[in-house]
């Protein structure tokens, strides 16, 4: 086949416009055409949780622009807005639209991104339960938000994990009282140590937050419509005026699971974002990346689609490229910055170097002896080491870590 | 007008200071003591291979958010301005470090931590609001970001 045959890309997120430019810098010449289901051309998401919903989403959606419409023209990069994809055909190698518009590729790439687990519970289509996912949501849960504020009516977040507690800060800077509903027995429990979060938990406290844990939600109730109280299994009631819903989300992976590619809860990628067919690639937040080992690894950052996406550029270019740099991720709330490098999943042992109350101070997780990630609380140059730290295998014993007075920054200069 | 110099109407937003006047954001435009239309200032991007390009970007947006959405390369801005990545590092030209607040505490931690060289003249552009006063701003971005 034609090499120049044109490319689509379905998703007009991070991971597709990363998609899009990297052929262009890998010297695709041929049709390039971005699909986005949403109105507004390619944005940054993090902020969406984070300083934009604290200002109150009322911010121009341009401040958060991943890429105007003008920059991808200029790159000849066809960008496809409002357009939902309904079907791939593999066999006839195309596309269909919702509205019924066929598209023809030579190539394809999946970057549809991940969608936001919904709640299982009767009343979990009232009006006043919110998800998170895209701009249009983040203005609405800022407008829940400033209601509760104005009416005196406490915010209900259900999930204490990042979106949660990123939503109750933000939600305690628009002046509404706020309660998480966590069902497990701590904060951001299935990525941190404890030390983290009962470090975020004490924040949270200081800013009035209050915490339920073991809190498995079986009913939301309302009147008109609208949800007014949240019950949970033990039979508490929480009066709420808005409820926000952050329990995960899950790889939006249906048009690729529907087109017969092999998928487990995301699209199954290898090592440089090719699937089992030759002519798809994919990346982001939708895919599942098979390990060597042949575990499945679901990331969920930008750095992911940014690299993903360069990797997935270059296997449609029938080149090999892969992926291999430190996970890393972040959380901003309130004044406490929380950066992660490294996966710390599996780890037997952890070590904290800092002050735990302040908080400034980072968790070294361990694994038989072996460091396998750093959060870091407020330690921005201890992060900033850790991902080098990591990306170079130059790894601390245990007994340097614990040793207060022990130079880390000097390891790395001895190797470097 | 400096002769020499070709004139061309620029679009013009009102008040030098919007978001700028302490506490940020609380004077609001009708209310600003500045009843002054300022031209909306230019910024010169240089992308690593030397090409410049000059954009008109808005009082009270960053220099980084400017530069993703025209797409200039040599920025990647992993974490949106959210001083977590150290990946929107650039190089202020001359005559403008000096005009420029003065880097926090936690943007000096994160350039002690970029990919590119650091130098004297190395800001991270996620933290530089544009005012009308920096009309002309030029930022250089190295070669690496990551």
């Amino acid at each position: 086949m034609n090499s120049q045959a044109p490319i689509l890309i379905v998703g007009a997120g991070q991971a597709g416009v990363q998609i899009a430019e990297s052929l262009r810098q890998e010297g695709f010449g041929g049709e390039l055409s971005l699909i986005g289901e949403e109105p507004h051309p390619p944005y940054q998401r993090p902020p969406l949780s984070k300083k934009w919903l604290a200002d109150g989403g009322g911010g121009n959606p341009v401040s958060l622009a991943l890429r105007g419409a003008e920059a991808l023209a200029r790159r000849r990069i066809d960008l496809k807005l409002e357009a939902r994809v309904a079907a791939v055909d593999r066999r006839a190698a195309e596309i269909t639209l919702g509205n019924g518009e066929r598209l023809r590729y030579g190539k394809l790439a999946f970057a549809t991104g991940s969608l936001p687990r919904t709640l299982p519970v009767p009343g979990a289509t009232l009006e006043s339960v919110l998800y998170l996912r895209g701009i249009a949501d983040s203005q609405a849960i800022a407008g829940a938000i400033r209601r509760c504020a104005a009416e005196h009516r406490r915010v209900v977040v259900i999930g204490g994990g990042f979106i949660g507690l990123e939503v109750a800060a933000g939600a305690r800077k628009l002046g509404a009282e706020v309660t998480v509903l966590e069902g497990l027995s701590r904060l951001m429990s299935r990525v941190t140590a404890p030390v983290i979060s009962e470090a975020f938990e004490r924040v949270h406290r200081a800013h009035q937050v209050e915490f339920v844990f073991d809190a498995q939600v079986v009913e939301l109730r309302g009147s008109g419509g609208r949800v007014e109280l949240v019950q949970t299994a033990d039979g508490r009631e929480f009066p709420a005026g808005c409820v926000v819903v952050g329990i995960g989300v899950a790889p939006d992976d249906r048009i690729a699971r529907e087109a017969g590619l092999a998928c487990d809860r995301g699209i199954i990628v290898d090592e440089c974002s090719r699937t089992g067919d030759p002519l798809i690639a994919a990346a982001g937040d939708c895919t599942a990346r098979r390990l060597p080992d042949g575990r499945l690894q679901r990331l969920e950052s930008v750095q992911n689609a940014v690299e993903q996406g360069k990797s997935a550029a270059a296997a449609l270019m029938g080149r090999k490229r892969v992926f291999c740099a430190t996970p890393w991720f972040w959380s901003d709330q309130y004044e406490v910055k929380l950066q992660m490098a490294g996966l710390s999943h599996g780890y037997d042992q952890v070590i904290t170097r800092g002050d735990l109350n302040k908080p400034a101070f980072s968790a070294f997780y361990f694994s038989a002896g072996r460091l396998v990630a750093v959060d870091s609380l407020n330690r921005i140059s201890d992060h900033m080491l850790a991902k080098r730290l990591l990306d170079h295998d130059v790894l601390p014993s245990m007994e340097q870590v614990a040793d207060a007075s022990f130079d880390l920054h000097g390891l790395m200069k001895q190797t470097a | 007008m400096i002769s020499g110099e070709i004139f061309y109407p620029r679009r013009a937003q009102k008040c030098c200071r919007v978001g700028a006047v302490w506490p940020p954001g609380t004077v609001t435009y009708w209310l600003c003591p500045h009843p002054v239309w300022w031209p909306v200032p230019r910024v010169t991007y240089i992308e690593p291979d030397g090409h410049a390009v000059t954009l008109e970007v808005k009082s009270g947006r960053t220099v980084m958010s400017a530069a993703m959405e025209a797409g200039i390369e040599g920025i990647e801005a992993q974490c949106g301005g959210n001083l977590a990545c150290a990946t929107c590092h650039c190089y202020v030209q001359e005559p403008w470090l000096d005009q420029l607040p003065l880097p926090s505490e936690d943007e000096l931690l994160m350039l002690g931590n970029v990919a590119a060289e650091r130098r004297d003249n190395s800001r991270l552009s996620c933290q530089l609001i544009v005012r009308p006063q920096l009309d002309g701003l030029t930022v250089q971005f190295p070669e690496r970001q990551s």
